[in-house]
């Protein structure tokens, strides 16, 4: 008889040499995932705190009575006189909108929070001098991806449409 | 003791039925690997679209930034009456310390303090670098903030006015 089926050495190079190539084919694939997750981790990261910075400067642009506090800066909404603070939690390394986070850690890790306020000049004359006329954001952490950390700065600057009138009536 | 015997045809489908080879299943396995390649370099590319798009905020923030820098100037040299331009050429660079250079050419923007600044070039460097074009036109001013990163450029416009209080 011509057909003898295989023997043990063609059957253990075969089950070698598909275990090879499966061991390959699984790495691959792990790799495949971990990218997948990388990707879908910084996407969430990156559009929260692009939310959280566009949302604080279009408040900003439109706000008044702004001051600094210890960690942050406070002002008052123009259209429904509501008091805002955002402020960094170093605790738990947020960004707080009136003590609800604002930028949430699990994503972006917020390690440095600094607000720069320019233009208070002196009060004098018809224009509101003492109103800040530059508001600066910036914030610099880590984009949280599980497998991978990335740094990253943002910055935003805001002037404030009201900052050089001397009202400061808000409610319309 | 008589011995039982499979009936013809089985026996011979049996004997037909061979199996793959080593050959089809490494070249199967060949096959298979290069599509799993082929998504592994998709979602690695997607990773690297991902880190530019992320660039491509940061400049888009930076831009935004360049034209309230110009407003806040005018703001101030307003309040301060001064002429609504004063210290603002055709073409310069400025920084959130209001800090102004002119220049033909974007200028870098390095970190200092977590601030992107023009003026302070011993911090870590940026990727970023930044342009304002002022285009004046009696009392209305065109402003093109243009931010440059990675061969790549953002650039925003807005026109500003000499308001009258």
């Amino acid at each position: 008889m011509k057909k003898r089926g295989f023997t043990i050495l063609e059957l253990t190079i075969s089950i070698l040499v598909f275990l090879i190539g499966l061991s390959v084919i699984v790495g691959m694939y792990i790799s495949l995932l971990r990218q997948y997750l990388i990707a879908q981790n910084l996407q969430t990261s990156i559009g929260n705190v692009k939310l959280a910075l566009e949302k604080i400067w279009r408040e900003m642009k439109y706000s008044i009575n702004f001051a600094t506090t210890t960690r942050g800066i406070k002002y008052q909404r123009i259209n429904d006189c509501a008091n805002i603070i955002i402020e960094y939690d170093p605790t738990t390394k947020a960004v707080l909108y009136n003590s609800s986070t604002l930028i949430e850690p699990s994503y972006f890790e917020v390690n440095n929070f600094n607000i720069y306020a320019t233009g208070s000049l002196s009060s004098t004359g018809d224009y509101n001098l003492t109103s800040f006329k530059l508001i600066t954001v910036s914030l610099e952490g880590i984009a949280k991806t599980k497998s991978l950390d990335i740094p990253m700065n943002f910055q935003i600057s805001v002037a404030p449409i009201n900052s050089v009138f001397a009202s400061t009536s808000c409610g319309f | 003791m008589k011995m039982q015997q499979l009936p013809l045809p089985q026996a011979g489908r049996l004997l037909q039925n061979k199996g793959q080879s080593v050959i089809e299943i490494f070249l199967s396995l060949i096959v298979f690997s290069m599509a799993l390649l082929g998504l592994v370099i998709l979602v690695n590319n997607y990773l690297k679209v991902l880190k530019t798009s992320k660039d491509r905020i940061i400049a888009n923030f930076l831009a935004q930034e360049g034209i309230d820098l110009v407003i806040a100037k005018r703001n101030i040299n307003k309040v301060q009456r001064r002429n609504w331009l004063e210290g603002l050429p055709n073409k310069f660079c400025i920084d959130s310390s209001l800090y102004i250079q002119p220049a033909n050419n974007a200028c870098p923007l390095y970190i200092y303090n977590n601030q992107f600044l023009h003026s302070v070039i011993n911090g870590p460097p940026t990727p970023f670098s930044r342009l304002i074009n002022l285009d004046i036109s009696l009392n209305v001013a065109t402003v093109t903030s243009i931010v440059k990163f990675n061969g790549q450029q953002v650039e925003l416009e807005t026109i500003i006015t000499d308001w009258i209080p």
